[in-house]
């Protein structure tokens, strides 16, 4: 109980700070992007089959919403029947995203224990505050770090070691 | 902009079901092998701070130590812990030293002028560390001894910061081809570097090492896992360290493991003292070291690192190592002003965990620093410090725990660990005199960190 209260009060710390982060990220728009990326990705990291479909389900319809206010109502080709259409998606794929939610079973599936980060190599895997990086302890980001072959050097290395 | 938007979005989605996810999971009786609600806080935890800026990252930290600290408390309340006599004495003396500590710290005068010298010495190591103008260059080639030379460059001080940071970035070089690494310190290419390069390029290869293994796992992988990574890492030291310098590698997963993933650390103590024993010691001696640069401590005054290097450790060799890294970081970090140790010693002389421990930290960090810029001006003026003799206490402690031990550092034992190829040695706790007498004698210790070769 007491580990469980301090990992949620440095969650919701961690989640202030990323937020007051994203507000400075704003500036830079592709590293705002990336940064919700990564933290998408380590929470949707977690989900199980059911929660992981409600999330695809309910993101590509997000997306197809944003694509659709970017291109047709803010580029000015506003087509009402497109809209219409979009409309009774949104509510068959929230009735479907309901009924998967109250369906979900929570010990049916095993996730990943490893953090998310680092095991789904979501966005630049490299990123953390290893890459970061604070006195002492300097990150590589001026170095060459390859991002996607890590586990497979793990793997290899680790093999090697033994 | 679209782009951003949809990653907002999707991140409120995900963010929203994550929050369910969680309930479900404090809510339901989990199943053994489902992870819970920790460890999905702390991955996405971490994935957060990962993408923080130094400043709020240091944010983070202090109130991430401070938050734990208050709800071990708030517990101890609600459990009855904390009505218990010993630990409201112990608690009423800490909150007392804690205060006397900060008001002597911040009381206009000769201490706060040493607080902020002392302060500000911790910002120039930080800057040093962070933006060295030695750097590899990416993606093309490079003479390391070159930059190596270029670092000595920088002068007596700022060098060996930058030496360090080399040997991280060209280990980086070698991370993600397709051969296993070996060698890499050891090979044709790094023949030729200068001996005093060697212990610091060593401690930057072993950072690098240890950063990238370390984000492999967290505290709630399966212990073989972890056990993994930290077989992958003593096996990456020991493949590309020069006979004895390999410690000097090791320590540095205390360093990484304490700044940047605290609730690991007696994780990988327990899998290390199962898997390499030896590498204990310089595991808390490198955890030492980080307390000294973490943002909690980073202002001298405000919270004791001392305290902690006496609290953290779950065993007397941790504890031993931990002050002596920590000792290691402040007589490295305020070199340049013996008279910040001095006043240190004069206030906070008499309740050092132990002597010995703090001692040995001092005399490595001078051994270190002989080492890498010999005859450096800064290290034979610390020698000569003779405190105001008007205070008896101040030269006596002074004498005992720095002063002497330290010229027998410089002069004595130096020498001997390098003749012997024991630079290691410098990296952990032990007693100094009497390895160099044993080494001298004749009788030579195996080394701690050495694969047979």
């Amino acid at each position: 109980m007491r580990d469980l209260t301090k990992s949620v009060f440095s969650f919701s710390w961690a989640m202030s700070l990323f937020g007051i982060q994203q507000a400075v990220n704003l500036f830079t728009p592709s590293k705002a992007a990336r940064a919700f990326d990564n933290v998408t990705g380590a929470a949707k990291e977690q989900f199980d089959g059911a929660l992981k479909a409600t999330f695809r389900s309910g993101d590509n319809l997000q997306r197809e919403i944003a694509d659709l206010i970017f291109g047709d109502v803010a580029g000015g080709e506003f087509n009402p029947s497109r809209l219409a259409r979009m409309t009774s998606e949104l509510t068959r794929r929230s009735a479907e995203a309901v009924g998967q939610v109250m369906g979900a079973a929570p010990c049916s599936q095993q996730r990943s224990t490893a953090g998310a980060t680092q095991s789904e190599g979501w966005g630049p895997a490299t990123g953390g505050a290893a890459q970061q990086g604070w006195g002492p302890a300097p990150g590589p980001n001026c170095a060459q770090v390859p991002s996607e072959s890590d586990g497979a050097r793990t793997t290899a290395s680790r093999g090697k070691a033994n | 902009m679209r782009k951003l938007s949809k990653s907002a979005l999707s991140y409120s989605w995900a963010m929203s079901l994550f929050g369910v996810r969680q309930i479900d999971n404090i809510l339901t009786p989990r199943c053994d092998t489902t992870p819970g609600a920790e460890d999905a806080f702390y991955s996405v935890t971490q994935a957060a701070k990962d993408e923080l800026s130094d400043l709020l990252w240091a944010a983070f930290q202090v109130g991430d130590e401070l938050q734990r600290d208050f709800i071990e408390l708030a517990f101890d309340f609600l459990t009855l812990r904390a009505f218990h006599p010993g630990y409201i004495t112990r608690l009423t003396s800490d909150v007392a030293e804690q205060s006397q500590m900060t008001l002597r710290a911040f009381t206009p005068g000769g201490n706060c002028r040493l607080t902020w010298r002392e302060f500000m010495n911790n910002y120039e190591v930080y800057n040093l560390v962070k933006h060295t103008p030695v750097r590899v260059p990416q993606g093309r080639e490079f003479s390391l001894g070159q930059l190596v030379e270029d670092a000595y460059a920088l002068g007596a001080y700022p060098d060996l910061w930058a030496i360090e940071g080399l040997g991280h970035d060209y280990a980086a070089t070698f991370w993600g081809q397709a051969e296993p690494i070996r060698n890499i310190l050891t090979n044709e290419r790094a023949g030729l570097l200068p001996d005093k390069s060697l212990t610091m390029l060593h401690a930057g290869m072993g950072l690098f090492f240890a950063q990238q293994l370390m984000r492999t796992v967290t505290p709630f992988s399966p212990a073989c896992e972890i056990s993994g990574a930290l077989q992958e890492f003593i096996a990456l030291c020991k493949d590309n360290s020069r006979r004895g310098y390999t410690g000097a590698a090791y320590e540095s997963l205390g360093l990484v493991t304490r700044t940047l993933h605290s609730q690991m650390v007696p994780i990988v103590d327990r899998q290390l003292s199962e898997i390499e024993p030896e590498v204990v010691s310089y595991f808390w001696h490198g955890a030492g070291r980080a307390l000294y640069f973490l943002p909690i401590y980073f202002a001298p005054g405000l919270s004791s690192p001392w305290r902690a290097a006496e609290r953290e450790p779950p065993h007397e060799l941790g504890r031993l190592n931990m002050v002596a890294g920590l000792a290691w970081a402040k007589t490295i970090v305020n070199l340049r002003q013996p008279e910040i140790m001095e006043n240190f010693l004069k206030y906070q002389g008499r309740q050092l965990y132990d002597t010995r421990a703090f001692t040995d930290g001092v005399m490595s960090s001078l051994i270190i620093g002989y080492d890498i810029t010999p005859g450096d001006v800064y290290i034979t003026r610390f020698l000569r410090r003779q405190p105001d003799p008007s205070d008896s206490c101040l030269v006596e402690l002074w004498n005992n725990l720095v002063g002497r031990p330290a010229n027998d550092a410089a002069l004595c034992h130096f020498p001997a660990l390098k003749k012997h190829e024991r630079m290691e040695e410098a990296f952990h706790y032990k007693n100094l005199a009497e390895l160099v007498a044993r080494l001298e004698g004749g009788i030579s210790p195996p080394h701690t960190a050495q694969r047979d070769s």
